[in-house]
């Protein structure tokens, strides 16, 4: 007959096991398993309930913070700051234009924050170049430790001026 | 359709080539010395050379209704295709081509420099014929300052001396990556945007680096030596290109390293680069920079480093992984340095190119001119590891700026992945009826978004 003792350490190896399982689980699929970022969300705004105060934009067919998305820019508008996808720096240019009958509801800036997970990814298809760089995908990446790698950084981790 | 016949200067000139190779005698009698250097030339000429014929003693300005192209050397190859499709229109055009460099296609807009280029100093133009064989030609500039745009279609001249000024300056770069523009172009000349150049750090085969930071370029080419950014420390073996260089100073703006500081070993070309990158005693401590075309054609000696841009969490290839074409990750902004190809032209009084060959050439380059029959700009690009367009989902409008959402009209992203990587995801059709809602647009025989 098994001591109470080794039953007890058994359980907990059990419990142990099942969490680091379900932890590697859950690093795997990283964003996907937060958040639904197939290549088609939805197709009106009511598709994207189970994402707060998020809307369908139009053209992508994902589900984006609400903020209305803007009519994408093409080669054809090119140059019409009203279709500008808001990449100059100022959050809020160009968050003015309606589209699914979402007004705005803050800076696209201030949405795209509340939109990035834990990961550090960014899945709602925002505007900004970092959202861009930092979107998710199930692409391989090789990471570059600057911190381990390069011996020249400043005190708070920056670039020092070249020589 | 008609094949053209090539101009009687073209013609000589083959007659030439071969003149070249009469055995040198000696009182009209051959030597058996001679006739071994008659066997190492044509060995030489026919086995080193290829296909690209020297024609060393042609004359650029008597192409046929030419179209004088200079600059990168990055987008020869589509320029070589949409060459040959050219030449066997009727009439036919030819493309006579000087690669040197991204500035210098600038340069040749701007401000009028004249080309110019010889076989005997190893700076011959390109001109293609309608089988796409690469011709070279002589273009020696004269005395008198340029009054024209390039030759009068359909004429000749007797001599190679009279001045002839680019119709189209190609560049990787933004015109303001190379020259002061505090106020932009002029009026009267135009930047047109064709399919997006990849920039991209290389190393050897033998190197067991896999990536690279910003930060990490930043002090590698900016500090050399002192770099502390081990193991490229040593600047014979961080080689690099030179300010004229498209690749360098799109790099450059990259990793705010200004060209005219870069630490390392400087290079003459692309080729020059690899050739030093690719030799015997080269390892981790060698580092270089390519143009994806350049770098995915050598893969069998070097490998393509991983990029993670400033703000990045982690180093993207161009493509899904390192064996792969499509491009993914500077089509959806995750690899950072790119741009478009430039083709900057001056502009006619109606607001036109003021050489109406060289439109159709812009037309067909960037894709808003219905490609001839039989040429596929699309798969060509694709071969050539750039991307159309029509295939991008992010763009930009000055060097290295901040990314946008893109969906274009017409696109061929699916189309793309196929002719890249040979498969696609995507639905095919035949029409839009064929497509879901998610994806209603029947674009290059898939279902696109639009």
């Amino acid at each position: 007959m098994t001591p109470p003792a080794a039953r007890v350490r058994a359980g907990a190896r059990l419990v142990l096991v099942l969490v680091l399982a379900l932890g590697a689980i859950g690093n795997l699929s990283g964003c996907s398993l937060s958040l639904d970022t197939n290549g088609a969300q939805c197709a009106r705004n009511q598709d994207c309930a189970r994402f707060q105060g998020a809307v369908c934009d139009a053209v992508t067919h994902l589900c984006v913070p609400g903020v209305a998305s803007k009519p994408t820019p093409t080669l054809a508008n090119a140059g019409d700051p009203t279709v500008d996808a808001g990449t100059d720096g100022d959050p809020a240019r160009g968050s003015d234009v309606a589209a699914g009958g979402a007004g705005p509801e803050g800076t696209a800036s201030e949405s795209s924050r509340g939109c990035r997970v834990a990961a550090g990814c960014a899945p709602c298809a925002p505007p900004p170049s970092l959202e861009l760089l930092n979107g998710c995908s199930d692409v391989i990446c090789v990471a570059f430790d600057n911190h381990v790698r390069l011996s020249n950084l400043g005190p708070d981790g920056g670039l020092t001026p070249l020589p | 359709m008609s094949r053209p016949q090539p101009s009687s200067r073209h013609t000589q000139a083959r007659a030439a080539e071969g003149a070249i190779l009469t055995p040198p005698c000696r009182a009209g009698v051959p030597t058996r010395a001679a006739e071994d250097l008659v066997l190492v030339l044509v060995l030489v000429l026919g086995l080193g050379l290829g296909a690209v014929r020297s024609a060393s003693a042609a004359d650029c300005t008597t192409a046929r209704n030419p179209v004088y192209v200079a600059g990168s050397t990055a987008a020869k190859p589509i320029l070589a295709q949409v060459a040959k499709f050219l030449a066997a229109q009727n009439p036919p055009v030819t493309i006579v081509y000087s690669g040197q460099g991204s500035c210098a296609g600038v340069d040749a807009i701007l401000n009028g420099t004249p080309l110019r280029g010889a076989v005997a100093t190893a700076t011959a133009l390109s001109t293609w014929d309608a089988t796409g064989a690469e011709l070279k030609c002589d273009l020696a500039a004269a005395p008198a300052p340029a009054t024209t745009s390039g030759a009068t279609p359909g004429t000749t001249s007797a001599l190679p001396t009279r001045t002839v000024v680019a119709d189209i300056g190609l560049s990787d770069v933004f015109a303001s990556t190379c020259f002061s523009l505090p106020g932009g172009l002029p009026s009267n000349v135009q930047d047109f945007l064709g399919p997006v150049q990849t920039m991209t750090f290389v190393v050897p085969k033998s190197s067991p680096e896999r990536s690279i930071s910003a930060e990490a370029a930043y002090y590698v080419f900016g500090f050399g030596a002192t770099s502390g950014a081990s193991p490229w420390t040593d600047e014979a073996w961080l080689l690099h290109r030179d300010a004229q260089s498209g690749t360098e100073r799109m790099i450059a703006t990259a990793i705010g390293v200004p060209p005219g500081r870069w630490k390392g070993t400087g290079t003459t070309s692309s080729t020059d680069l690899l050739g030093r990158l690719t030799a015997p005693g080269t390892g981790a401590q060698t580092l270089g920079i390519l143009a994806t075309d350049v770098a995915q054609s050598n893969l069998g000696m070097l490998n393509i480093l991983a990029y993670q841009h400033f703000g990045q969490t982690c180093g993207y290839y161009p493509d899904r992984d390192a064996t792969t074409n499509e491009k993914i990750n500077v089509r959806d902004g995750h690899y950072a340095i790119w741009g478009p190809v430039h083709l900057f032209t001056r502009l006619g009084g109606a607001g036109y190119p003021a050489n109406a060959y060289a439109g159709d050439v812009i037309g067909y380059v960037t894709g808003t001119k219905v490609a001839p029959a039989g040429l596929d700009l699309v798969a060509l690009e694709a071969q050539s590891h750039v991307v159309p367009p029509c295939a991008m989902r992010v763009r930009r409008t000055e060097e290295l700026g901040p990314l946008a959402s893109f969906a274009p009209p017409g696109a061929c992203g699916c189309y793309y992945d196929k002719v890249a990587n040979g498969s696609t995801s995507c639905q095919v059709c035949a029409s839009a009826h064929d497509c879901p809602a998610a994806s209603p647009a029947c674009s290059y025989g898939y279902c696109e978004t639009q």
